[in-house]
């Protein structure tokens, strides 16, 4: 019986070729999307989840309180780890992990940059399970000078992984010798790196003897703990080491982070350099892959109900000869099953041209491993499954429920029987395409006014890089000799994202009980000049004079500290400065941030550079300060970055929504035409005759094209007005996270029903031509 | 074998009501061949789809094998179908994705027939059919007689005691009308009760009692040949 079956329902799908076609090339699409999606969520969720004691493995978490808020933070002190290894029996081994900036290794005359590099404790690759290609887990970071190297970074240096023993330097700070080869690390965790050097015995040659103390919050700390241990009561303890001075009450708490917990649920932390997950984002994400796995199975139903007439026929025979109705479900199951299986295939096949493109979209790469192992089998198992009984169970159950007789009257068939699920199921379809679009044409109206907005200062023609060893004050003079240089500065971070904030200072005027905070951006003193920043009150700094005791506040920070006539009045950092002159206002963070209070001050410590060129001497001005550069930083690379791309970044994330939006939503809008494409053609097959009437009764072409169109459009535009205001709430939602945005204009839902309501109607009218122009004595002498 | 008592079929829509039946009582023995005749609209084809036990009755009694099957629910009736009838329609209803063999094995299928058996017999009646050489053909690359002498097969592949026969050669020509009517004789001939429509009196003529029928009511019952 299951062979007749099969081959009946092959032979169909090769007979109904629209009906295939329309439904193989949804239904591929779709599932290619929707695996595509699978695999992304999955490997989203289920970050670190590959190290055998991740159950047990927690990052030490510290709340705060910063300029009077409470905050957390992913760093702990560097004693931590040391106290509690000694004192608290539940811990069984302790990491504590630092990364320096900007690591260049040395081999031979050659240099190599390093993506990231982690000083850890020799524990480390016992608490984290990354592999190791070459080398032994237990002793590769024993070694004081020892180093271990991702695979990709031995290929690079030395084009072999069989590299124990070789002689590296690192920058001018120390010898080391490879203990070990790993294999890259996999994308899905948190702990990204190339290069791994033990932190005992080398700490002390990146950072200054303070930062060893228990003040200095600067390191991430992992806790492997024993089994069975709660960590609710082992956070506790980890508190009770911090000592505390006699009369004051504590304000610092250290708690656990579960490992697995650390890429999705860190999304509150104010700092962590780990990539941080978005459960809103993956959930968004998840749910449009659905909807269009959903368009794709709305296609399906209403593909086969829409030629019911045929199927019925065959139902009443069936019936008539000896079929039972579970045998008949089973009947359509099957056919839905064969023409779902057989665009997973295709999907597979369409998944392998578009995984690189999903891979740069998304940021993520796939391994052989990950691809090839029981997950995604398990996904697009899961998905054919899921497909089947969404797309299959309802037509299933609808044509096995005919009764024999009217299901051979041929005449009965003639009326739109089931038209009204028909009708809602298409509206749904074209609600999420909507939605989707509306959304899109927002999303990037708010990506244009990020880009166009006024920041209060220029970005234009400069780009900058950092100095390792260097002083920027030295490469200043050297570089404004340049001619194809306009101008030079410096700041100690990026004036686009600063991030360095002082809290718990003194300052004239100060009421007892205010406690604010500073964001703090140290400069050249050229810098406000350079920048074209504006001045309100007051004056900048004197040019060319390194004057520590002033400093600028903007108009934000007169606020935060309460100041009424804030020029001359003195603040005290770290040093006594006086207040100079009152800057405007202007965006050192992105816009998803208000503008908060700011202090510039000139700084001794500045490794920023910025340089300002013209049109036509970019190329030049660039090599001018490789080559200075290269003059002065013999362990560094030159590393340069144009500002307004160093600006786009902090827009990387809304950037990728923009672009999946634009997709997903061509998708939904294409399989959406697929859809009623096919059912434009069932109608005009059964409109033949109605529509040969009307010819003859003297109706025009446009008016045939009219009619034909009117109920479809008339479905496009009720999901219109439901997506409208779906996409309005979301994408109002989302606009929440930009403290700047655009207010979202009624031109945006009239431009997305224009366009869609366009493409239904190409869609529709492809077909309808074909049946108005048909010659009406035939279509009436054939019925 | 089939007996009706005051058989009743009403049609109802929203405004109109149709007695199809009005109080048809018909007695037809095991190896008749009866031809049901009448004009347009008088309930034949009404009549032999509550027969075939594709519709059922409004009221009334309808005994098949002395059992009363008229309100049987579906699938008791299906069951009774498959294993005692089988069905010739005039418009041939083959499934058109399955070849003449596949659908003459159809019915075998539902009534989980092993599979030699099923080979041999379908073999057997596509011999005798004439239809051998078409086995592997599909529906849609036979002429209108030929297509019909597949259904005549599909419809007696199970051995039914009983065909009911719309029309059967309504879309033959002559010729092709005449081989399948010499098929249901000589099946009748060997035993097979017939009961079929047909505005043909010719036809007609082929069966031992013609049944006419006229507003939903028998009205003549002519012996055309002695039953024995």
């Amino acid at each position: 019986m299951i062979r007749i079956q099969i081959i009946q329902s092959f032979r169909k799908l090769v007979r109904d070729r629209l009906y295939t076609l329309v439904n193989v090339t949804g239904l591929t699409i779709a599932m290619t999307t929707a695996i595509l999606i699978s695999l992304w969520v999955y490997d989203e969720t289920h970050f670190d989840h590959f190290h055998a004691k991740g159950d047990r493995t927690y990052r030490v978490l510290t709340d705060w309180q910063f300029g009077g808020n409470e905050e957390t933070m992913a760093f702990s002190p560097a004693p931590l780890a040391t106290h509690a290894l000694e004192e608290i029996p539940e811990v069984e081994r302790m990491v504590r992990i630092w990364s320096p900036w900007n690591v260049v290794l040395h081999y031979g005359d050659e240099k190599i940059r390093v993506g990231k590099t982690l000083l850890a404790d020799t524990a480390f690759l016992r608490v984290f399970d990354f592999e190791l290609l070459n080398g032994n887990t237990a002793t590769a970071l024993q070694d004081p000078n020892g180093a271990v190297i991702s695979e990709d970074l031995a290929l690079r240096i030395f084009g072999s992984v069989d590299v124990l023993g070789q002689p590296l330097q690192l920058s001018d700070k120390m010898p080391l010798t490879v203990t070990g080869v790993l294999k890259n690390v996999p994308s899905n965790s948190h702990l990204q790196f190339e290069l791994l050097v033990p932190f005992d015995h080398n700490i002390d040659n990146f950072v200054g003897e303070g930062s060893l103390t228990w003040t200095a919050f600067n390191y991430n700390t992992y806790v492997l703990l024993r089994p069975g241990i709660a960590p609710d009561q082992v956070g506790d303890k980890l508190t009770e080491l911090m000592p505390l001075e006699e009369g004051k009450t504590r304000k610092t708490f250290f708690h656990l982070q579960p490992l697995p917990d650390i890429h999705l649920g860190s999304g509150h932390l104010s700092f962590s350099d780990a990539p941080r997950g978005n459960l809103s984002n993956i959930r968004l994400v998840g749910l449009i892959g659905l909807i269009i796995l959903l368009i794709a199975c709305i296609n399906y139903i209403n593909m086969t109900t829409a030629r019911q007439a045929h199927m019925a026929r065959d139902t009443g025979i069936r019936k008539i000869i000896g079929a039972r109705r579970a045998t008949l479900i089973r009947q359509y199951l099957l056919e839905a099953f064969i023409l779902v299986t057989f665009s997973a295939v295709l999907a597979i096949l369409l998944l392998e041209i578009c995984l690189p493109y999903f891979e740069q979209l998304s940021d993520k790469h796939f391994t052989p491993e990950q691809l090839f192992s029981r997950t995604p089998a398990i996904i697009v198992l899961g998905i054919i499954l899921f497909t089947v009984i969404i797309a299959g169970v309802q037509p299933a159950f609808r044509l096995s429920s005919f009764k024999p007789l009217e299901a051979l009257k041929t005449n009965h068939w003639r009326g739109p029987q089931g038209a009204g699920l028909r009708k809602i199921l298409v509206v749904s379809q074209f609600t999420c395409a909507a939605a989707l679009i509306i959304c899109v044409f927002i999303i990037l109206q708010q990506l244009a006014f990020v880009k166009a907005h006024e920041l209060g200062y220029q970005k234009e023609y400069i780009f900058s890089f950092n100095t390792v060893d260097s002083d920027p004050k030295q490469l200043i003079p050297l570089l404004e000799k340049e001619a194809s240089i306009a101008g030079v500065t410096a700041s100690s971070s990026s004036i686009i994202d600063v991030g360095n904030r002082y809290a718990g200072f003194e300052y004239e005027g100060k009421e007892p009980e205010a406690d604010p905070f500073l964001y703090v951006l140290g400069v050249h003193p050229n810098f406000p000049q350079f920048f074209g920043l504006e001045l309100t009150d007051g004056r900048w700094f004197l040019p060319r004079e390194m004057d520590t005791t002033s400093v600028i506040i903007n108009e934000k920070a007169v606020a935060a500290l309460g100041l009424e006539d804030p020029l001359g009045k003195w603040i005290e950092f770290r040093n006594k400065t006086t207040i100079t002159g009152i800057a405007r206002d202007f965006h050192f963070r992105s816009l998803h941030h208000p503008i908060e209070q700011l202090a510039i001050s000139q700084s001794r410590y500045l490794n920023e550079v910025y340089i300002k060129t013209t049109p036509g001497n970019t190329a030049k001005a660039i090599a001018a300060a490789e080559n200075i550069f290269a003059q002065h930083e013999e362990h560094a690379v030159f590393d340069y970055q144009f500002m307004d791309e160093s600006y786009d970044q902090l827009y990387k994330s809304e950037t990728r929504v923009g672009q999946l939006f634009l997709i997903f939503s061509c998708l939904a809008i294409f399989i959406s035409c697929l859809g009623i494409f096919g059912l434009a053609t069932f109608s005009a097959e059964r409109r033949r005759k109605e529509i040969s009437i009307r010819k003859v009764l003297g109706a025009s072409f446009s008016n045939l094209i009219y009619i034909f169109s009117r109920d479809f459009i008339k479905l496009v535009c009720i999901a219109l007005l439901l997506g409208s205001p779906v996409a309005w709430f979301a994408m109002t939602e989302w606009l929440q996270d930009f403290s700047y945005h655009i207010a979202i204009s009624p031109w945006v839902f009239l431009g997305a029903g224009i366009l869609i309501i366009s493409i239904a109607f190409v869609t529709i009218s492809l077909q309808s031509m074909r049946t108005a122009l048909q010659n009406p004595a035939r279509s009436l002498h054939t019925d | 074998m089939i007996k009706t008592e005051n058989l009743v079929k009403v049609y109802r829509t929203e405004d109109v009501e149709t007695t199809a039946l009005n109080e048809v009582n018909l007695s037809i023995a095991e190896g008749e061949f009866v031809a049901i005749m009448g004009p347009s609209g008088c309930g034949k084809s009404t009549l032999l789809n509550v027969l075939g036990m594709i519709d059922s009755p409004t009221s009334g009694g309808y005994y098949f094998l002395e059992q009363e099957v008229g309100h049987l629910p579906e699938r008791k009736r299906s069951n009774v179908r498959k294993h005692n009838l089988g069905f010739v329609f005039q418009s041939f209803n083959l499934i058109d994705e399955l070849t003449v063999f596949e659908n003459v094995e159809l019915p075998m299928l539902y009534t989980n027939t092993p599979s030699s058996e099923r080979k041999a017999r379908v073999e057997e009646l596509l011999e005798d059919m004439k239809m051998m050489h078409r086995r592997n053909h599909f529906p849609q690359q036979l002429s209108g007689g030929q297509q019909q002498r597949v259904a005549v097969a599909r419809a007696i592949v199970n051995k039914p005691k009983l065909i009911l026969a719309d029309e059967p050669t309504g879309n033959l020509d002559s010729s092709n009308g005449d081989d399948v009517m010499r098929l249901l004789a000589e099946l009748n001939t060997s035993g097979t009760t017939i009961v079929m429509v047909t505005h043909s009196q010719y036809c007609a003529e082929f069966g031992n009692r013609i049944v006419r029928m006229l507003d939903g009511q028998v009205v003549t019952e002519n012996v055309v040949r002695q039953f024995l």
